[in-house]
C-alpha cells in the first residue's frame, strides 16, 4: 500500500496523465480505441443521411422478406455481430455466415415459414426511423443460403 | 460499494464472457493489456482467470487480506474486462469500473468496515490523507473520461456542429436503425423520443448540455458542491440516455461511479467500523500531498 505522500502525488498525478493520454488519438487519421484507456469516440462519428446497415433477412416461400436476429450467428452482443458482418460483407466471406445461420434457422419452429437466409447491406432513411417507417431504400445481397430441414 | 458492483456486474456476465471467449478466432481484435497475444486464450483458461476474478473481488468487496486480494482483483478485473473488450468492439460503459477498481485496489480501502478490521489488533489508525486522495483521485479519473467524451464530439468530423442537436438526433436514428435490423426490434422510437420530436429544440439543448457537462468536467474537481451538482448533472445524462436511447450504462447509473463526490462513508454506522473518516480536508485534487495540514 502507499504510505507516503509523495509517493501518492506521483501516483496520482501519473494515473490522470495516463488516462487522458488518448486524447492524442483525435488528432490522428485513423486512431485505434483501446480499453480501459479510450478516446471515447462514441457519438461522435458523422452519420449520413441514409444508413447502410450490414445484417440478415430471411425470405419465405412466396418471396417475402422476415428480419432475422444476428444471434443466429452463435455467442457476442448486436455490435460485435454488426462488425462481424460488416467484415464479412466487406471482405465477401458471407458464405459460411448465412450457412450457419440456415442451420439454425432450420431447428426454430419460429423461422418455419423461411426457406433461404440472406446477408444483406440495406440502406435506411433516419429521417423515417422517427415515424416508424423504416424500410430499406436499397439492398445487396452478398450471400445466400438455402434452410434445409429434415423431415420429421 | 464498488466491489458489490463488479462482483454481481460479473457473476451476471459469466455466460457472456464464456461464450464470447469460445468465438471464433478471426473475431480477436486483442486491446490493451491483452494486445500482446496473438491468438485468443483457450477458454477453460478464461474461465479459470474468470473465477478467479470472481474469487478476488468477493475477498476485495469484503476486505479480507486486502493487502494481496486488492491489487489481485484490480489486475484480474482490468484483464477480464479488457479481454471480454477484444472481440471486435470496444466498449466504452466499464472503463471506470477497471479505473476506479485499480485505485481502491492499491488503496488502504478495508481499514474502517472489513474483516481485516475486525480480526486486526492494531489500534484504528487516525484520520489521514491516506483515506482522502484514492477518492479524489477516483473523482478525477472520472471526470478526465467525460472530458475526453468532449473532445471526441468536437474533435470528430462535425466539430462544434455536434453542439446543434443534429448529430444527436441522428446518432439515436442511427442506433434504433441498427437495432431494428440486427435484433429485430419492434419497439421503435421511445417514448422520451417522441416527446423531443415534438419539440426539437430539445435536441439542441440536450446536445449543448451534453458538450457542457462533458467539457467543463474538471471543474467538479474544483469544489466539493460543485462536484455534487456535476454528479448529478451526469447522471441525469445517463438516464437520458437510457430512456432516449436504451443504452444502458450500467456502473454510471448504479451511482457508484460517483460516490467518491459525496460522504457516502458517513452512512456507515459507528459501531460497525473500526478507522476514522477519510481525511478529506486535507487532500488535493488528485493526491492529497500538497495540501496544508490541518491541525
Amino acid at each position: 500500500m502507499i504510505e507516503r505522500q509523495r509517493t501518492a502525488a506521483l501516483i496520482g498525478i501519473a494515473g490522470v496523465v495516463t488516462a487522458a493520454a488518448p486524447i492524442v488519438l483525435n488528432f490522428r487519421s485513423a486512431p485505434r480505441d483501446s480499453f480501459p484507456l479510450s478516446h471515447y469516440p462514441m457519438f461522435s462519428a458523422a452519420r449520413p443521411n441514409v444508413l447502410d446497415v450490414t445484417h440478415l433477412v430471411g425470405r419465405t416461400g412466396d418471396g417475402q422478406r422476415i428480419g432475422l436476429p444476428c444471434s443466429l450467428l452463435g455467442p457476442g452482443g448486436m455490435n460485435q455481430h454488426r462488425k462481424q458482418v460488416r467484415r464479412a460483407a466487406l471482405r465477401r466471406r458471407g458464405d459460411p455466415l448465412v450457412r450457419r445461420a440456415a442451420r439454425r434457422v432450420a431447428r426454430r419452429p419460429l423461422y418455419a415459414e423461411v426457406v433461404a437466409v440472406e446477408l444483406v447491406t440495406c440502406g435506411y432513411r433516419l429521417v423515417d426511423w422517427f415515424d416508424g417507417t423504416a424500410r430499406p431504400v436499397s439492398e445487396t445481397v452478398h450471400a445466400t443460403a438455402s434452410v434445409d430441414r429434415v423431415p420429421v | 460499494m464498488l466491489g458489490f458492483y463488479t462482483l454481481r456486474y460479473l457473476a451476471q456476465r459469466w455466460r457472456l464472457i464464456t461464450k464470447t471467449a469460445a468465438g471464433r478466432r478471426r473475431n480477436f481484435q486483442p486491446v490493451g493489456v491483452v494486445r500482446p497475444l496473438g491468438i485468443p486464450l483457450p477458454v477453460p483458461v478464461v474461465k479459470a482467470v474468470t473465477i478467479a476474478n470472481y474469487a478476488s473481488t468477493a475477498a476485495f468487496t469484503l476486505g479480507w487480506r486486502h493487502r494481496v486480494t486488492g491489487p489481485l482483483h484490480a489486475a484480474l478485473t482490468w484483464w477480464t474486462m479488457t479481454y471480454r473488450n477484444s472481440w471486435s468492439m470496444v466498449f466504452h460503459t466499464d472503463n471506470l469500473v477497471v479505473l476506479h477498481g485499480a485505485v481502491l485496489g492499491v488503496s488502504p480501502a478495508a481499514d474502517a468496515v472489513s474483516i481485516d478490521a475486525l480480526v486486526s489488533r492494531a489500534p484504528p489508525p487516525p484520520p489521514s490523507w491516506r483515506y482522502g486522495w484514492p477518492l479524489q483521485l477516483a473523482n478525477a479519473l472520472t471526470v478526465t473520461t467525460y472530458l475526453l467524451a468532449g473532445v471526441a464530439k468536437v474533435r470528430g468530423p462535425l466539430g462544434w456542429t455536434w453542439a446543434t442537436g443534429a448529430s444527436l438526433r441522428d446518432q439515436v436514428a442511427a442506433d434504433g436503425i441498427r437495432k431494428s435490423a440486427l435484433v429485430c426490434s419492434t419497439t421503435g422510437p421511445s417514448a422520451a423520443v417522441k416527446v423531443l420530436e415534438r419539440r426539437p429544440a430539445l435536441w439542441s439543448v440536450l446536445a449543448v448540455g451534453s458538450v457542457l457537462l462533458e467539457l467543463g468536467a474538471p471543474i467538479a474537481l474544483a469544489d466539493r458542491r460543485i462536484g455534487r451538482a456535476w454528479s448529478l448533472a451526469a447522471w441525469s445524462m445517463h438516464v437520458g440516455i437510457k430512456l432516449i436511447m436504451k443504452i444502458t450504462f450500467h456502473y454510471q447509473l448504479s451511482g457508484v461511479t460517483f460516490a467518491p463526490f459525496f460522504d457516502v462513508e458517513r452512512f456507515v454506522p459507528p459501531a460497525t467500523r473500526r478507522a476514522p473518516l477519510p481525511d478529506r480536508t486535507r487532500t488535493c485534487l488528485t493526491c492529497g500531498w500538497a495540501s496544508p495540514p490541518s491541525r
